[in-house]
């Protein structure tokens, strides 16, 4: 199935705090014949604090990596929300003035004007290989999962670089998980934003934002929430009563990664071991939907 | 009380940014919808007001600016095409180069931090990125409780993980100075 | 080869003569006004809707601002006068496929689709409705109920017959089903009806096809379309209405439980560059202000909250509404746009998040959330076919004077098509594109207008009353509830009655052969019709007594449907006796009744137009080039009045080249009599027959005239000494000197730097509580104008609300795209000018920055003054008896669908002096009021209606009582013989005279006092008879 064939952009968090995205991401991807060819030596895409603060940062960062994806000839597949933004933006502006083209050409000694496509993962799953392909492939079915599906911000803002089928009321990944046999709640608060990066720095805010959103999930009657970027889920699953030497968790509800879901369905090796690597762990969810595999678990 | 009004603000940001802010006529959309105003100084709609009116000083010295959260709601839904949030970044980034003391120290000091660490590895790695910070804002005793847990969940790799060719990336850093 | 013409020969065709009709595309208010006016004028009309019914938006509307009157009350009287006018034609269910031809002969091909249901043969009564099996979503009631296939649109309906909606109707595609013409007792339905293409040759084109609304899904944060609780303001509507979806209750969508809390969110869809929809459209903040004052009126719980950028409550009674919504009846205004609506479960309330005016976020949940859409042009498709140019936003190209002309010669255009409108404006370009429509065909008038045929009218005084009653079923409305024949059997009996019998439906075409028949038959000299309303059917019925050869006030109507059947559904027996005693009533009433004349009043045909401005001009203009000798009078020494101060319009256009035109065909025009340096002194007289004194240099002028014109104008605001320091420092100057200096004297503004400009000075306040409309529109256009001159000044506007609505929002873009700054202060803290070392200071207290102060150092403080009425209207007013508003302006017949009329006919008023509108505005209604004008004038005589009041001079006190109550100022005093005397020309039938009249001298003709008792007494005694 070698039409399904990538550059792939990991990000920083895929191999850190948010290991069990990058790490079913790759699984999923392998599963369904999607090949990834990991950009040899990428760097990081400079997230918020670039943009930020540094403009010219901002898109000589991804620069970098774009030109390293332009020797590989093939789309650029990315997973992490921010990133994927990041990069698209950077090659907007990139291709679109010609004077910081050069700029940026200067600084990383290549030609970052990639003219292909930068894709997620989310608009490859719905749009090239289909929900008819997903199911033919699945072992098992999300029976019981009352998922609300939060995109956050990035994946549909700003519009220009929004693949989904709305900005405000987007349903891809609602469809997505439907396919694979969830139950989709009803919920308006997909695309609030979850405080982003002042998770560290304006701690309130993000506590005040996420626990918003956990009692709206509970009132959509939801018991899992599913995500698309490792900021959203850090914040939803550290931040809803930070602290010192403790930090409460006041809604149990897990976050888990649209990949990790569709590892389930698809029974992809490794992705239920790593499920207890959540903060807010999803196992006694799975294991009360019998969701997980005697053998797996 | 506002006075000195002048243009110059506004033509700089418009020069930084591209983006009219006087196309605004004020409906509030932008502050109506955005997820962190409660917390700012100054509210979207007020800081469109102010660009116009040249206060430089209050703008660069808010809270607001560094507070905005880069989500988009406002541009996205701004009747006049303004990217409130691009002004956002704008206002900012010409904060820093101008070496504006600011209000935010504690999210300054965040993205330092963060781009420190990228300098240094050219990928993030959240030992180096939570030691930066702490160092820098002082906060050595938040959050110990979940760095514990995250540790034991494995979530924080303490082998850094790096770009091989950290020149390069040294290079971007070095060429970028300067550039808002 | 070029065939050669011989030399010096030219064949001379002869000029075919117009064709004396015109095509009016479109259905709605605009055409429905068109139309009549056009055949006021002596015009044959072919009104084209692409639906099935007459009405357009107006009849979905439940109340209409600023009067709250029902909106269907006040159109059905219309419609049922376009029904029943021989000379419209009424295509319904016809597109327009291409027009060919020039002004006066075009050619147009129409396709008229199939309704598959028998105009002739269908009564309406609804049989076919209850057996339809297949339904779909009803757009009358905006898709929120579903209808079935075949059905009336909606129950005031013109045409009132069915229609079958083909798209799903299993009979026609599949040959399935035919319940409703097997169901239906006319026989009126017709499966083998088809689509007919024919040629209509026409004189001048008239497109009215008004707007459709915003599609509030591309608007996704409100999410339409996503929750049940979010609703378009059009659906909301129809919620509101009694007959609608929801039977007039105020629920929520998504349970059905009552409202509490609503919100509205204004400009969706309108003033949105990223919609590319940038201009105003103009009625939503009026309507939200309606539709939240109506839902109170329906249910006192009800919390209204409007969330808007600016309040343009700009036209006349606007201002006073929305404040009176605001302060008396607790309308709830919150000065932000809400960022979105979300769905909060389980309950489905909306959660709206706004800022309140002191900078704090609030997330308010409500129970409905009702989305102001705006205005859309439909008009794409119509423009191609009719080869006419769109502007910019895709609405029907005008002229910037004219805003009723198009890109074509012969083809006008009037509503919400040429641009986001209200119903008022839309009636003023509808009256004037009727006129200017019949310019170039005024050679044909009358020529293709039929007027019917009677056979003599049988006197018959001195015979006893030999009543026909007719009962009438009306399919099963009537007859499926009251005992039809046991009440015929009763009205055998009753005195009077010579002939008793039922019909399935008295009104069809057969029951009228029918009827005169057996008028003939039995000598019938009157006849009772027991059956529905007499306000929908009473004009058909007199038409049959006088195709009968009788007087068509010998007609007696009881509503047994309206009045019995329909509202006693559930208890048959009482409703029959209810029915029987009201006949009992209409007999009684019948056999007193007396045969009634028509006065026919001779008509000078010569106009009197007061006020030389722009509108005066414009109507005296209008009439001339129609024929008809008209007397300007202007009080100063030259023609222009307030157009002469203004340089250019908004959009750019040159006014004064203009105004010099306009004077040049004035004062050359053989048919205008130009009085300068004049005024009227007496207006005596009524409609055809004024005749006036006029003062002029040369001493008292005596005209005769059948039509006046108040087109008097208004003045500029002079602010008081002082104000703003007005009159006391030279840098204090009002709009029209600064646009004065722009345009004539640019040097003297050269040193300045600063520019501030004031808005609603003289307006919105105590003494003057109305906006004047036209000042935010000013100052932007001053402002743009200052900012071409010198790009460098800074240039900030103060204002409360920027009221640039419909097109003009553009301009307010432009702007700010130019420069120009906007600083929004509150009526309570306006701005302050001080003296500080010799320099202007302007402090004023930004509300959009929590009311800082903002201190400005201007060199130019510009006073945006408002328009006051001329104070000359204070004695125009008794001369000419029509009457003024608290303001000082003239008070029209009606708001809504009379604005250039008074109740005074034959009297009618254009330009400033009914209101303060743009130099656009005067022009139309300049125009609309010389085509309501022009109505009169083109015929010979008026005919005055029978049922007027008349006095009994022997009996008459002169105690004058029912002069003062008179509204239409029919009633005047006659000195010799010391008694009243009413003018049956402009009686209007009221009777509020007559009730008032204590000595009973005064009595309305067919509503006399024995008449009235002998229905009382059979009301209450007992139907013995």
């Amino acid at each position: 199935m070698s039409a399904h064939s990538y550059s792939y952009f990991p990000g920083c968090s895929q191999s850190g705090s948010a290991e069990e995205f990058g790490l079913s991401t790759e699984a999923v991807c392998k599963a369904l014949g999607i090949e990834l060819a990991e950009l040899p030596d990428w760097n990081c895409c400079g997230a918020s604090s670039a943009h930020m603060t540094n403009g010219l940062l901002s898109v000589a960062l991804p620069g970098r990596d774009l030109s390293m994806a332009n020797l590989l000839s093939k789309d650029l597949l990315v997973v992490c929300a921010a990133c994927y933004s990041r990069f698209r933006m950077a090659q907007a502006r990139i291709n679109g003035d010609e004077a910081l083209a050069g700029r940026v050409e200067d600084m990383v000694r290549a030609d970052p004007r990639f003219n292909r496509e930068i894709r997620h993962l989310l608009d490859v799953l719905v749009n090239d290989i289909g929900f008819a392909c997903i199911k033919k492939w699945m072992k098992a079915e999300l029976t019981g999962l009352k998922a609300v599906p939060y995109y956050g911000c990035l994946l549909v803002r700003p519009p220009e670089f929004c693949f989904c089928d709305s900005v405000e009321n987007p349903t891809d990944l609602d469809r997505l998980l439907e396919a694979m046999g969830a139950e989709v709640r009803p919920w308006s608060f997909k695309t609030d934003c979850c405080g982003g990066s002042l998770s560290l720095s304006r701690t309130d805010i993000v506590e005040r934002l996420v626990n918003r959103l956990f009692i709206r999930a509970e009132e959509a009657g939801a018991n899992c929430i599913v995500t698309a970027c490792p900021m959203c889920a850090a914040n939803l699953e550290m931040r809803q009563k930070p602290g010192r030497f403790s930090f409460k968790i006041e809604h149990r509800m897990p976050v888990l990664y649209f990949t990790e879901l569709l590892g389930l369905a698809l029974g992809v090796a490794g992705v239920e071991k790593r499920l207890a690597r959540h903060i807010i762990s999803p196992v006694p969810l799975m294991k009360e939907l019998e969701l997980l595999t005697p053998e797996r678990g | 009380m506002i006075t000195g009004l002048n243009a110059e603000l506004e033509k700089r940001v418009e020069d930084e940014t591209g983006q009219k802010v006087r196309t605004c006529y004020q409906c509030k959309k932008c502050s109506a919808g955005c997820p962190v105003a409660f917390a700012m100084d100054l509210l979207p709609h007020e800081v469109m007001r102010l660009v116009i009116y040249g206060q430089e000083g209050r703008l660069m010295g808010s809270s607001t600016i560094w507070l905005c959260a880069s989500c988009e709601t406002c541009t996205t839904r701004c009747p006049n095409e303004i990217d409130i949030a691009g002004v956002m970044d704008g206002l900012r980034r010409m904060a820093v180069s101008e070496g504006v003391i600011p209000a935010e120290p504690e999210i300054a000091a965040f993205h330092t931090s963060f781009l420190a660490g990228i300098k240094l590895a050219g990928k993030t790695n959240e030992p180096v990125l939570i030691g930066a910070y702490k160092a820098l804002s002082h906060r050595f005793f938040d959050d110990l409780g979940l760095g514990a847990v995250m540790l034991a969940k494995r979530k924080i790799k303490l082998l850094p993980r790096t770009t091989r060719d950290r020149q390069a990336v040294r290079r971007i850093f070095r060429e970028s100075k300067g550039g808002t | 080869m070029a065939e050669r013409k011989p030399a010096g020969k030219r064949t001379a065709r002869p000029r075919r003569k117009p064709s004396g009709a015109v095509m009016v595309i479109g259905g709605g208010i605009g055409g429905i006004q068109a139309s009549l006016d056009l055949v006021d004028m002596g015009y044959r009309v072919y009104l084209v809707d692409s639906g099935p019914s007459i009405g357009g938006v107006m009849g979905q509307l439940d109340k209409t601002f600023p009067t709250n009157d029902c909106s269907m009350c006040i159109l059905s009287p219309k419609l049922v006068e376009v029904g029943s006018n021989e000379n419209i034609d009424l295509l319904m269910l016809t597109d327009v496929l291409s027009v060919a031809g020039k002004p006066g002969h075009f050619k147009v091909d129409v396709r008229m689709r199939p309704r598959f249901v028998d105009i002739e043969k269908c009564t309406g009564c609804g049989i076919c409705t209850e057996h339809c099996r297949v339904k779909v979503k009803d757009p009358y009631n905006a898709g929120l109920a579903r209808a079935p296939l075949i059905r009336v649109p909606f129950p005031q309906a013109v045409p009132g017959a069915a229609f079958i909606d083909p798209t799903r109707c299993l009979y026609l595609l599949k040959g399935k089903c035919g319940d409703c013409k097997e169901a239906c007792p006319a026989d009126a339905v017709d499966y083998d009806q088809q689509e007919r293409v024919e040629t209509l040759e026409v004189g001048s084109i008239i497109i009215a096809s008004g707007y459709k609304p915003f599609d509030a899904r591309a608007r996704a944060e409100y999410g339409y379309g996503v929750y049940d609780n979010v609703v378009t303001s059009l659906e909301f509507e129809r919620i509101l209405v009694a007959n609608g979806p929801t039977g007039g209750h105020v629920v929520r969508r998504s349970d059905g439980r009552p409202v509490k809390k609503l919100a509205f969110i204004q400009c969706v869809g309108s003033r949105d560059s990223s919609l590319g929809n940038t201009y105003c459209s103009s009625v939503c903040c009026m309507y939200a202000t309606k539709q939240s004052i109506i839902a109170k009126e329906h249910s006192a719980q009800i919390e209204p909250t409007i969330f808007f950028v600016d309040m343009r409550s700009y036209g006349k009674g606007f201002e006073e509404y929305y404040q009176r919504a605001k302060d008396k009846i607790g309308v709830r205004y919150v000065r932000c746009l809400a960022s979105y609506a979300k769905e909060l479960q389980p309950s489905k309330n909306m959660l709206v998040g706004y800022t309140d005016g002191d900078g704090k976020m609030v997330e308010e949940e409500f129970d409905l959330v009702v989305l102001s859409v705006g205005l859309e042009s439909d008009a794409a498709r119509l423009s191609d076919t009719l080869g006419v140019e769109l502007n910019e936003h895709g609405f029907i190209g005008s002229d910037s004077f004219l805003p009723v002309a198009t890109s074509r010669p012969g083809v006008y255009v009037c509503g919400a098509v040429e641009g986001p409108k209200d119903i008022p404006d839309s009636v003023v370009q509808a009256s004037a594109s009727a006129g200017i429509a019949s310019k170039g065909i005024r050679s044909a008038r009358g020529e293709l207008i039929v007027h019917k045929e009677h056979p003599p009218e049988r006197d018959v005084a001195g015979e006893e009353p030999r009543v026909g009653a007719i009962i009438c079923r009306c399919g099963t409305n009537i007859g499926g509830v009251v005992d039809v024949p046991a009440v015929v059997e009763y009205a055998r009996g009753l005195p009077g009655v010579a002939f008793a019998d039922e019909r399935l439906y008295a009104c069809s075409q057969d029951a009228q052969e029918w009827t005169r028949e057996i008028v003939k038959e039995h000598r019938l000299n009157r006849l009772m019709v027991a059956s529905c309303t007499p306000r929908t059917h009473q004009p058909l019925f007199r038409e049959t007594m006088r195709s009968a050869g009788l007087n068509q006030y010998l007609f007696e109507m009881a509503n047994i449907r309206e009045h019995c059947s329909w509202v006693h559904m559930d208890r048959p027996g009482e409703a029959t006796e209810k029915a029987k005693f009201l006949v009992k009533m209409g007999v009684e009433k019948a056999a007193l009744l007396e045969p009634l004349v028509e006065g026919v009043s001779p008509v000078t045909p010569d106009a009197l137009v007061i006020g030389g401005g722009a509108a005066g001009m414009m109507a005296a203009l209008q009439l001339a080039d129609s024929g008809f000798k008209t007397y300007l009078v202007e009080k100063e020494s030259e023609l222009g009045g307030n157009m002469r101060h203004i340089k250019r319009t908004i959009e750019g256009a040159d006014v004064q080249d203009y105004l010099k035109d306009m004077v040049i065909r004035v004062t050359g025009h053989k048919k205008i009599k130009l009085f300068l340096d004049s005024k009227v002194t007496a207006v005596d007289g009524y409609i055809g027959k004024f005749h006036s004194t006029v003062q002029t240099p040369d001493g008292p002028a005596e005209i005769d005239h059948g039509v006046v014109i108040v087109a008097s104008g208004g003045e500029e605001y002079r602010p008081k000494e002082g104000e703003y320091f007005f009159g006391r420092d030279p840098r204090v100057i009002t709009q029209r000197e600064l646009e004065r200096r722009i345009h004539e004297d640019p040097g003297s503004l050269s040193d300045v730097r600063s520019v501030a400009m004031i808005q609603c000075v003289g307006s919105r306040d105590d003494e003057h509580p109305y906006c004047s409309k036209i000042c935010c529109g000013v100052a932007v256009k001053n402002a743009i104008a200052l900012k071409g001159l010198s790009p460098d000044t800074s240039v900030h506007v103060c204002y409360r609300d920027m009221r640039t609505y419909g097109f003009a929002e553009d301009y307010f873009l432009e702007a700010r795209e130019s420069g120009v700054d906007f600083i929004r202060f509150d009526g309570d803290t306006p701005p302050a000018v001080e003296h500080s070392f010799g320099n202007l200071l302007l402090r004023v207290a930004d509300r959009n920055m929590r009311g800082e102060d903002i201190v400005i150092t201007p060199d130019l403080v510009v006073l945006s003054a408002g328009i006051v009425a001329n104070p000359d209207a204070r004695s125009l007013s008794p001369m000419i008896k029509v009457p003024l508003t608290s303001d000082g302006f003239f008070l029209e017949a009606h708001v809504k669908l009379r604005p250039v009329d008074f109740a005074t006919d034959g009297v009618f008023v254009a330009g400033l002096a009914h209101y303060p509108k743009t130099i656009s505005e005067s022009l139309a209604s300049a125009c609309a009021a010389a085509a309501r004008a022009e109505s009169i004038l083109s015929k010979d005589s008026v005919v005055t209606e029978g049922v007027v009041a008349w006095v009994d001079e022997e009996i008459c006190s002169g105690c004058r009582m029912c002069i003062e109550l008179c509204s239409y100022v029919a009633i005047d005093f006659d000195e010799t013989k010391g008694t009243a005397r009413v003018n049956p020309s402009l009686c209007k039938g009221c009777g509020a005279c007559a009730a008032a009249c204590t000595s009973g001298a005064n009595r309305l003709l067919g509503f006399k006092p024995e008449q009235i008792f002998a229905q009382i007494e059979a009301a209450c005694g007992s139907l013995e008879r």
